[in-house]
């Protein structure tokens, strides 16, 4: 087979920072690849080498013809037949399905290519998907996140690539979406077209790709065919060690202890009829795809969003309609997933951001507040040269635990993550979840959600699955994370 | 008719005169400076030297320099601001001057800093526009209040004693613009035949001049007379009637004497204007404070520098400001 | 299952459907408003509905629409040029000095409309290669270009000599009236407001515009020239201004150098009423239109009904509250 896009000794750094070193893959003509890594590995890195968002630091990236393809920009990339549907949706709200379809592609000449020409080469592509439900005309950010997963896609099919890069295209989609859009891929590798294909989703890959090349810590450990490989190597390979060495050990559910929260028929936002008991000790994972839930219901219990029905109690004490300032003084604590927006104070140290809850809510006098802020930071090592330095001025994980450290000095009985290793090194992955552990153990009740569906199946205690805006299954037992991937698509 | 209203004017000019400081003493460096006979320095402050009047006045500050050979300084807030006139007037108090002529862009915001300025020993006067909530030795400039009685009364000559007339201002809340109003109302409320339509305030923006005044004119179309209380407006509406055919058939009585207003009154678009002779007050202003510097003489507490009224009869006589 | 997530899905589109329609309500809103505001003048002076008083009417909105076409490209891509006053007053200046001087009209033009096309478009690069907020940028232009009028000028105003016909072509455009007593400064707005219209509604790059207002990081990565589509809206909102101003000069016969102090305001107002986002992505010419014909009837009828002067000031804030409010309460996101 020819080689469409080969990458020689590639590498990326940020400062003296290399979070891409020396990767070299040959990526055949027609092949689907998939490249799998934790978070933080380097992907994201690599894929935006390809795509032209990102320049090289060292090494070349080799076209079909044997010359190196220089792309400064993501249009260089396009015009040399690479196409990406990313992660981060890189569509516009304000603009209808055909806008988003046609820019980038249709928009050389002058005048703009007139409505019903971009309606039809949307509809084209909605057509090669079998979407039929979202129409050309209906403004992007008016449909759901699923549906914007799906235009991303028919975006990149319109571009007539050579080769396509998918970055979690599955993500936001149900099993049936999901399997539709695999099947498209497998047309595309028949008609020769190669698909880079970037999954967590391990049940996925096994279905699709004919090689995986696995990154860890920036670096490519082995590239080789599917055949090779099966679960448990890949884990192996992308962890590096031992999930029992990563995960503190499960404990089974303890239905004497005190009930911390009970969440009983929640409508909202998101939410059709959610309820779940979460008692002291334990670690409960919300599983689900995104918009069906999980990620909701913490927000209506912190009181960020509110329920238009339903109760929802902390130590039996039912509260009422809340605000983040009632959700803490019932001491509810909680972790954003948008660290930069919604978590870290950015200008501040970290000191001052451990002790920002605690200042806001005036709840200890300043000396008692900074004895608990130290001892809550050395508690989680949190590494840093001095506690005075700017907060941005760490790693991911690091900030991470300064802000579960903020939560600890309000000692909660009930914490609330929202995907807390996301952009997270492994290292300090393990040492979150060993202090998650540490919390429950403590007596506090802990309740997250996650993107990982290993670290769902296995830092939890018990997995309650949620479909729709509401939970569907409790599972007790031990499960398998491709298990899991499947019940979670399930639908 | 206009004797009378000279005595009316000077007898309300009567009644506006402040309190003057009795006991303002120069500062000891000043003094020393004087009696060395060194070149003062005299900083005029007017409160918009971006306004085209501020030109003439600018003139005669720098001629009277020339003449009485000391360093006059004009200067103001560009656009005005009466924030920013504090700010500059401190800063050259701080610098140590010999004497302060200032225009108020208002009242009570510039008291405090002319009262600080006499507190050190500074001579402070006022020109142009007083400031009589402040202890300034002397007021050099016309009273806007008997500038806008002269301004009725010169209405009335033209347009006889009874009809319907607009007031026209660009900033009907200035000091001026309602010393100027008072002034004119008063001329006019002593005939009971006139009424006042409308006072009109058309803001700085000389299309919104215009806009204001074409809407104005269109809502009273029957009015008889119409009174501008400024320099700025009052050629916009020679203009709005020149290109209305309504050039010469409603008398318009304004200010000063800008390049377009001594056209307009010399094809007839617009009547009279009441001058203030900024040039005068400039020049005067540096001359009052050179003999505070130079004679140690204290000035009487308003110089006045003149009211005239120009027309087609005598604008020939005089020069554009 | 499958039917119920399909379903799901297309009631929830359809909600966000009708969400849509209030939110086209938006520009019928201010039109409602506008109407409203037109019945009440209307019955409160019998001079409103006059032919001569909507002829003037017309012509007093034509510079302030003029304008705020070209801030409209501005505020799509959610940036702002305070500037555009300062510019108004430069460019009249600049065209009157070049005229009374001697310089052959259409020269004078010329180089007045390149002096706006220039500073916009180097608001715009300054903007982009410092990567400074354009609020900042260009209320350092603000006072930039103020100053150099005033240096200028020295603080006189500029006037063409009296009926000498110094200025054939800018007295015609801004004075004349080809089509029975309609100020030719309408037909400059309408011939403006077509370009514009096209070039923001059918062109490629109104296209990019759009895109670069509602995601910047996303239209870099689709391959839009980001720099060079704000360098264009700059350059777009410059040339316009100085447009204005020149015409104003032709208008008046006469400049001062304080001329468009304050303009900025007025402009981006009558924007933010036509239903412009303020964080940009959103917004139309006929919408603009209605925002600076809103603003124009407010301060017509108000001197119609001899209003006490300061009520004209308030009421255009409280239109301009009202227009936020109601983009706020139909934008969800």
């Amino acid at each position: 087979m020819t080689s469409m896009l080969q990458l020689r000794d590639l590498g990326k750094s940020f400062g003296s920072f290399w979070a891409l070193r020396k990767v070299s893959i040959d990526f055949k003509q027609g092949e689907v690849h998939a490249l799998v890594g934790e978070n933080g590995a380097g992907k994201s890195t690599l894929i935006k080498l390809i795509a032209g968002v990102y320049n090289p630091s060292e090494g070349a990236i080799i076209g079909p013809l044997g010359t190196e393809l220089k792309m400064k920009t993501p249009r260089d990339a396009l015009s040399c037949g690479i196409g990406v549907v990313h992660q981060e949706l890189d569509l516009f709200d304000n603009l209808t399905v055909a806008e988003n379809i046609a820019l980038g592609i249709d928009d050389s000449g002058f005048v703009k290519p007139s409505k019903d020409k971009m309606a039809a080469r949307a509809r084209k592509a909605l057509d090669e998907l079998q979407e039929q439900k979202i129409l050309p005309s209906m403004r992007v950010g008016d449909i759901s996140s699923s549906d914007k997963q799906l235009v991303a896609v028919a975006k990149v099919l319109t571009w007539d690539a050579k080769v396509i890069i998918f970055d979690e295209p599955t993500s936001a989609l149900n099993a049936a979406e999901a399997a539709r859009l695999l099947e498209r891929i497998r047309h595309l590798r028949s008609v020769g077209v190669t698909v880079i294909y970037v999954s967590h989703k391990l049940g996925e890959i096994f279905s699709i790709a004919d090689r995986i090349s696995v990154i860890r810590d920036g670096t490519l450990i082995t590239t080789r065919p599917v055949a090779e490989f099966d679960h448990e190597k890949v884990v192996d390979a992308m962890l590096g060690r031992q999930p029992a060495e990563i995960f503190p050990l499960q404990v089974k559910p303890r239905p004497t202890q005190e009930v911390l929260l009970d969440v009983a028929d929640v409508h909202g936002r998101e939410l059709a009829g959610a309820s779940l008991k979460v008692r002291a000790g334990e670690i409960v994972a919300l599983a689900g795809l995104p918009d069906s839930g999980p990620s909701s219901l913490l927000r209506h219990i912190f009181g960020m969003d509110h329920a238009s029905s339903g109760s929802i109690a902390v130590a039996g004490k039912p509260i009422g309609r809340s605000t983040p300032r009632a959700a803490i003084r019932s001491r509810v604590a909680y972790l954003p997933a948008d660290r930069l927006r919604e978590g870290i104070l950015p200008l501040m140290s970290v000191l001052r951001n451990a002790e920002a809850t605690d200042e806001a809510m005036h709840t200890s006098d300043g000396t008692t507040r900074r004895r608990k802020a130290l001892a809550a930071i050395k508690r989680l090592s949190v590494r840093t040269s001095s506690i005075l330095n700017r907060i941005t001025s760490l790693s991911g994980g690091n900030q991470q635990k300064t802000l579960i450290a903020r939560w600890l000095v309000m000692e909660p009985k009930v914490l609330m993550l929202d995907d807390p290793t996301r952009g997270v090194d492994i290292g300090a992955k393990s040492e979150i979840y060993h202090i998650l552990r540490g919390i429950a153990d403590s007596g506090a009740a802990v309740v997250f959600t996650s993107s990982d569906s290993l670290e769902l199946a296995r830092l939890s205690d018990r997995i309650l699955l949620f479909r729709h805006g509401k939970v569907v299954e409790e599972i007790v037992r031990d499960v398998t994370h491709a298990e899991l991937d499947r019940a979670i698509s399930a639908a | 008719m206009i004797r009378a209203s000279l005595y009316a004017g000077l007898a309300t000019l009567a009644m506006l005169v402040p309190a003057v400081a009795a006991d303002f003493t120069l500062s000891p460096t000043i003094k020393a400076r004087a009696e060395a006979k060194e070149q003062p320095t005299f900083v005029v402050s007017y409160h918009d030297p971006a306004l085209s009047v501020a030109v003439p006045m600018r003139k005669g500050a720098e001629l009277a320099g020339k003449e009485l050979n000391v360093n006059a300084l004009f200067t103001g807030p560009v656009g005005g601001g009466a924030e920013k006139q504090v700010a500059e007037l401190e800063n050259w108090i701080t610098k140590g001057v010999d004497g302060i002529a200032v225009s108020s862009s208002s009242t009570d915001a510039l008291a405090p800093v002319i009262n600080k300025a006499l507190a050190a020993g500074i001579p402070v006067v006022t020109f142009n526009t007083d400031n009589p909530a402040s202890q300034r030795l002397t007021f050099v400039g016309q009273d806007l209040v008997y500038s806008g009685v002269v301004m009725g009364e010169t209405l009335v000559k033209e347009m006889g004693e009874k009809g319907k007339i607009l007031i026209f201002t660009v900033d009907a809340a200035a000091q001026w613009s309602k010393d100027r109003e008072n002034g004119a109302r008063q001329a006019l409320a002593k005939h009971p035949g006139i009424t006042v339509a409308s006072l009109v305030n058309t803001t700085n923006e000389p299309q919104q001049v215009y806009a204001a005044i074409e809407n104005a004119v269109l809502a009273n179309p029957d009015i008889t007379g119409i009174i501008s209380l400024d320099c700025c407006s009052f050629p916009a509406i020679g203009q709005y009637l020149e290109r209305n055919g309504m050039a010469g058939k409603i008398p318009v009585v304004g200010s000063d004497l800008l390049p377009q207003t001594r056209e307009l009154i010399v094809s007839g678009a617009l009547t009279s204007t009441i001058t203030q002779n900024p040039q005068r007050q400039g020049h005067d202003a540096v001359l009052v404070l050179n003999q505070i510097y130079a004679e140690g003489k204290m000035p009487p507490t308003h110089t006045d520098t003149g009211v005239e009224v120009i027309d087609k009869s005598n604008v020939e006589n005089h020069q554009a400001e | 299952m499958m039917t119920n997530v399909a379903t799901g899905s297309a009631s929830q589109s359809g909600w966000m459907q009708s969400a849509r329609g209030l939110l086209l309500t938006r520009e019928a809103g201010v039109f409602g408003a506008l109407l409203a505001l037109c019945i009440v003048f209307a019955i409160a002076s019998p001079v409103f509905l006059t032919g001569q008083n909507i002829l003037n009417l017309l012509r007093q909105i034509s510079l302030l629409g003029v304008l705020a076409i070209g801030a409209t490209y501005v505020l799509i891509i959610s940036e702002v040029d305070l500037s555009v006053g300062s510019l108004y007053g430069f460019a009249g200046m600049v065209g009157g000095l070049l005229i009374v001087s001697g310089v052959p009209e259409v020269a004078a033009i010329l180089i007045t409309l390149l002096f706006g096309l220039a500073i916009g478009a180097m608001n715009g690069a300054i903007t982009v290669a410092g990567r400074i907020p354009s609020f900042i940028t260009t209320l350092g232009t603000l006072y930039l270009i103020r100053g150099a009028t005033l240096v200028m000028s020295n603080g006189m105003p500029v006037s063409l000599p009296h009926g000498q016909g110094a200025a054939p072509i800018l007295t015609a455009l801004a004075q004349g009236s080809l089509i029975g007593n309609l100020s030719n400064q309408v037909l400059v707005l309408i011939v403006v407001a077509a370009l514009g219209f096209f070039l923001l509604h059918k062109t490629t790059f109104g296209f990019h515009i759009f895109a670069v207002g509602g995601n910047d990081r996303a239209a870099r990565i689709v391959g839009v020239p980001v720099s060079r589509t704000k360098i264009i809206a700059f350059a777009i909102a410059g040339l316009l201004a100085s447009f204005a101003g020149i015409i104003n000069f032709g208008f008046l016969e006469n400049v001062q150098p304080v001329t468009g102090i304050g303009l900025e305001l007025d402009v981006i107002a009558a924007v933010i009423i036509g239903g412009t986002r303020l964080g940009g992505g959103e917004g139309s010419i006929a919408g603009t239109l209605l925002g600076v014909l809103l603003i124009g009837v407010v301060r017509n009828g108000l001197i119609l009904l001899g209003v006490t002067p300061f009520w004209q000031t308030t009421l255009i804030g409280a239109v301009v509250l009202t227009a936020a409010l109601i983009g706020g309460l139909t934008s969800k996101k």
